[in-house]
């Protein structure tokens, strides 16, 4: 929460609380597109249809992203995911999935656009009441992540993963943390789709640097 | 307007300035305590805006859950936060409302409400079971929080913006406050600095000008003018210095006036006393010349009277040793007194010249009271003794043995006043008593009295038998002989001694005839006048001739003749002196001059020269001083001067001439003739040890 002075612990433990209850009780899909549509669209202007991959994320998947990122990381979104895999006519052109992370203020949610090797293809903020959203979102920072792979995200991370590894001119310091986030949900993301559609995507998946299941 | 106003309005300026930099300090202190209040204000409002905020953080999490993704539950706690939340917010708005703009907290608190309604909806909507949630709530719940956390961060920059401002202003005047201060003291200062500068010249110039002016009145300069101010008291003494120095100005015209006149005067009497002056100056050197002209009147009278005297008396002790018989020996020695009363008469009067002139001057030496006394009771006890008279003394025991004083004078005195007591005393004693009149730590007043038994001094001549030739019985039928001036001449001597004279007496019962005189006391062993040496040279000239035939014979005795050579003018005095010393059986040779004498001396030797001092040509003094450089033994021959001229200053020039001894005229016999055997027989005074005429008192001293 970088636009107000101070941490407060309560609002992580309430946060954690929350999320914990609330997958515990329904295990909803709340890291959900709004409008699957409008996204894909937006993301793949071309796409001629797409499937709903619909997968079961449980504590496993937790085990693989502990192992699979250098990071400590917070993941307690068990349930069913949807994930949406488009096409261009026949061909698979890439995969729409949507995640939430704890932002300045209450969840940010991200939609990301991802390749069928699991490169970045875009990004962008379903929900983020950040300040700072606009320069995350800005064209130059998407370009930064766009064809980039898991090891290349990392790359991008410091150690502890809580800011970037060195700075950008068109990102202001204090929009850091926000785009530390945005690589960090991109990590997860990428491997909660290789671990959790590995068999659903095989058959579309390029062989490329990085997945899920490598 | 007075000193005083100008002062009171220094006073108020001095107070007014002084409480006005206290105000200020007191203002700037509760300034910024004002300034600390309000950024801990800002600061605390500010901190309960975080909390507020992590509350608004939490309560939107539970709402993104609730609203999202359908979590009913959480949707309970977003309900239960944002209550709070209003609640927090609004007490917050109330208490800091000075800080927020109001439409902003009004907005906050509508969208706390709209997002309250929101959640309100989503939970009626699904009721706590529908996992999707409305697209359109969903929209406009994004749009309502997101307007709510962009308008808190509003607020929250504001408020924080404004804490900033604030602490940035408390710390920039906390750094400026000591140099406020300081500008402030220095303010202060300055402002002092021109009231007092003010002040100095509003009221030190006028005093200046009043100064320069009443200095340069009084060099004279100028006139003085009262200076041109407001000031009431130096205006009024403007107007006093003005009516002084007036004042002072007549004074000084009167005194210069009364000077002048005093002037005047006071030339013309030095003009006078200058006149006086010089008649005064002729005066006294008319009289030098007139007391010149004595001395040497006295010189000559001394000369000429003793000249013949000597030869009256010479003639007469010749013809005394002539063989002459009784009757002719009795007018011999007749003549003989009469010839030694007239020598007497004429020291006297010699005397007593001297001491009327201011010419008497004083031995100061040390000696013998008792020699003193018993000198002068030997000297006159045959007298004594031949009238049948007791003679003696009395000296007290607290009169001090040794003075200091004049031996010659004191016994002078002594003399007369004896010898008049043995004149009028027929019968009983005369006796000297000295006693202490007056102690005194310099000097000793001693008085010294001659008691008689004699007739007594009539009351109507005491006052005036002290002056000269003055006579106690002036009739033709008196008994004693004398002329008056013996008392006169003790009078006078014990006057310049510091004493006096004087006399008491009663008729028929004795006389008392005293003199006092002032004598330093000296140390007993200290005495320098020995009455020993000069015994023999003062004793009396024999009254009956009969004594002198018993002078040294050169034939008579052992002593061998002497060869003697008398170089004197005078033929008289030459026959004298060769009869006198060729009758004691020396072999006399005589020359008349000093050149002769120094010519016969280059041929023939001698053992006594008797030198007369005064003569034509070559005198006495000048002869003997050319003997002493001849060559050869002649210069150590034995010179005796003899003279009439018995005066102190001739005496002196004696000795520094050379000449071993001195008789004086007219020559005394048995005095010539034992100072020429004792040169045979070697027993002469040595040079410089210079013996005194027989009978010679030093007349000038």
């Amino acid at each position: 929460m970088s636009d107000k002075p101070g941490k407060n612990y309560l609002s992580v433990c309430v946060t954690i609380l929350l999320l914990i209850q609330s997958q515990m009780v329904h295990a909803v899909a709340y890291c959900a597109l709004r409008d699957p549509v409008m996204a894909i669209q937006a993301f793949y202007p071309q796409y001629s249809s797409y499937r709903s991959l619909v997968g079961e994320v449980g504590p496993e998947v937790r085990s693989v992203l502990e192992q699979e990122i250098p990071y400590h990381v917070h993941f307690n979104e068990f349930g069913k995911h949807t994930l949406y895999l488009v096409f261009e006519g026949d061909i698979a052109a890439g995969l729409v999935h949507a995640r939430t992370e704890k932002g300045d203020w209450g969840l940010d949610e991200i939609v990301w656009s991802l390749s069928t090797d699991l490169s970045v293809r875009d990004f962008r903020f379903q929900r983020s009441r950040s300040r700072r959203r606009q320069a995350v979102e800005s064209p130059e920072f998407r370009a930064l992540l766009q064809g980039k792979g898991f090891s290349e995200l990392t790359s991008l991370l410091s150690k502890d993963g809580s800011s970037l590894s060195q700075h950008y001119s068109f990102l202001p310091n204090d929009a850091e943390p926000l785009a530390a986030t945005v690589i960090l949900s991109a990590l997860k993301t990428i491997v909660v789709t290789g671990s959790t559609w590995q068999a659903e995507l095989a058959p579309y998946v390029a062989q490329r640097g990085h997945g899920a299941g490598q | 307007m007075s000193v005083r106003d100008y002062l009171s309005w220094v006073l108020v300026c001095t107070v007014t300035s002084g409480l006005a930099i206290a105000g200020y300090f007191s203002w700037s202190a509760i300034a910024v305590e004002r300034m600390q209040y309000e950024v801990t204000d800002y600061s605390v409002t500010l901190r309960e805006l975080d909390q507020i905020g992590e509350q608004l953080d939490v309560l939107l999490i539970s709402a993104d859950l609730s609203i999202g993704a359908g979590e009913t539950y959480t949707g309970q706690i977003a309900l239960d936060l944002l209550r709070g939340l209003q609640t927090r917010f609004s007490e917050l708005a109330a208490v800091a409302a000075a800080l927020f703009e109001r439409e902003d907290v009004d907005r906050v608190m509508e969208l706390l409400v709209t997002l309250e309604t929101q959640l309100r909806v989503q939970d009626a909507v699904t009721g706590g079971h529908d996992d999707q949630a409305h697209p359109v709530l969903l929209r406009e719940f994004d749009a309502t929080s997101g307007e709510l956390v962009g308008l808190y961060q509003k607020l929250h920059a504001d408020l924080h913006l404004h804490t900033e401002v604030r602490k940035d202003a408390l710390s920039q005047r906390r750094e400026n406050l000591p140099l406020y201060h300081l500008l402030a003291l220095g303010l202060y200062l300055l402002v002092s600095a021109l009231i007092v500068y003010w002040c100095s010249r509003r009221i030190a110039w006028p005093l200046e000008v009043l100064s320069n002016s009443a200095r340069e009145a009084t060099e004279g300069s100028t006139p003085f003018h009262v200076p041109t101010t407001k000031l009431r008291e130096i205006v009024d003494l403007g107007k006093q210095f003005s009516g002084l120095v007036s004042g002072l100005e007549h004074m000084v015209a009167d005194r210069t006036h009364e000077l002048q006149e005093k002037t005047r005067k006071l030339e013309a009497e030095i003009t006078n006393r200058k006149a006086v002056q010089a008649d005064l100056e002729k005066a006294r050197l008319v009289a030098e010349e007139s007391s010149r002209a004595k001395s040497e009147f006295l010189s000559v009278m001394s000369h000429e009277l003793r000249t013949p005297m000597n030869a009256v008396l010479g003639a007469l002790t010749l013809i005394r040793d002539s063989g002459i018989d009784g009757v002719q020996a009795s007018y011999v020695r007749i003549a003989n007194e009469s010839g030694q009363a007239l020598l007497a008469l004429l020291g006297d009067i010699l005397d007593l010249s001297k001491i009327e002139s201011g010419g008497v001057t004083l031995n100061e030496q040390s000696f013998s009271v008792t020699d003193l006394v018993s000198s002068t009771l030997d000297i006159l006890r045959g007298q004594a003794e031949q009238k049948g008279l007791q003679i003696g003394c009395v000296i007290h025991d607290d009169v001090p043995d040794t003075c200091i004083g004049d031996f010659d004078r004191l016994r002078q005195i002594l003399l007369n006043l004896v010898g008049n007591a043995i004149k009028f005393t027929d019968i009983g004693s005369v006796n000297i008593e000295v006693s202490l009149e007056q102690e005194a730590l310099e000097k000793n007043m001693l008085r010294f009295a001659v008691v008689d038994t004699g007739v007594g001094v009539p009351q109507n001549v005491r006052e005036s038998i002290f002056d000269p030739f003055s006579q106690l019985d002036s009739s033709l039928s008196r008994e004693h002989s004398g002329v008056g001036l013996g008392l006169s001449i003790c009078s006078h001597l014990s006057a310049a001694m510091g004493g006096e004279c004087g006399v008491d007496s009663r008729m028929g019962g004795g006389s008392i005839f005293w003199f006092t005189a002032a004598l330093p006391v000296a140390d007993a062993g200290s005495v320098e006048y020995r009455v020993s040496m000069r015994a023999q040279s003062q004793q009396p000239l024999p009254a009956n001739s009969d004594d002198g035939q018993s002078a040294a014979r050169a034939g008579s005795g052992d002593l061998c003749p002497a060869r003697v050579l008398i170089v004197e003018d005078s033929e008289v005095n030459q026959m004298i002196a060769s009869a006198i010393i060729e009758n004691a059986g020396h072999h006399v040779e005589v020359e008349d001059s000093g050149e002769g004498a120094l010519d016969r001396l280059t041929r023939e030797q001698f053992d006594v020269i008797l030198m007369d001092i005064q003569m034509p040509g070559m005198d006495g003094l000048e002869s003997t001083r050319r003997i002493r450089q001849l060559p050869g033994p002649v210069a150590e021959t034995h010179v005796i001067a003899f003279s009439a001229n018995v005066l102190e200053s001739t005496v002196d020039e004696c000795i520094s001439a050379g000449i071993d001894d001195f008789v004086g005229k007219p020559i005394d016999t048995d005095t010539l003739l034992s100072k020429i055997a004792g040169v045979v027989s070697g027993e002469a005074n040595q040079a410089g040890d210079l013996l005194m005429p027989a009978g010679w008192v030093p007349r000038d001293s």
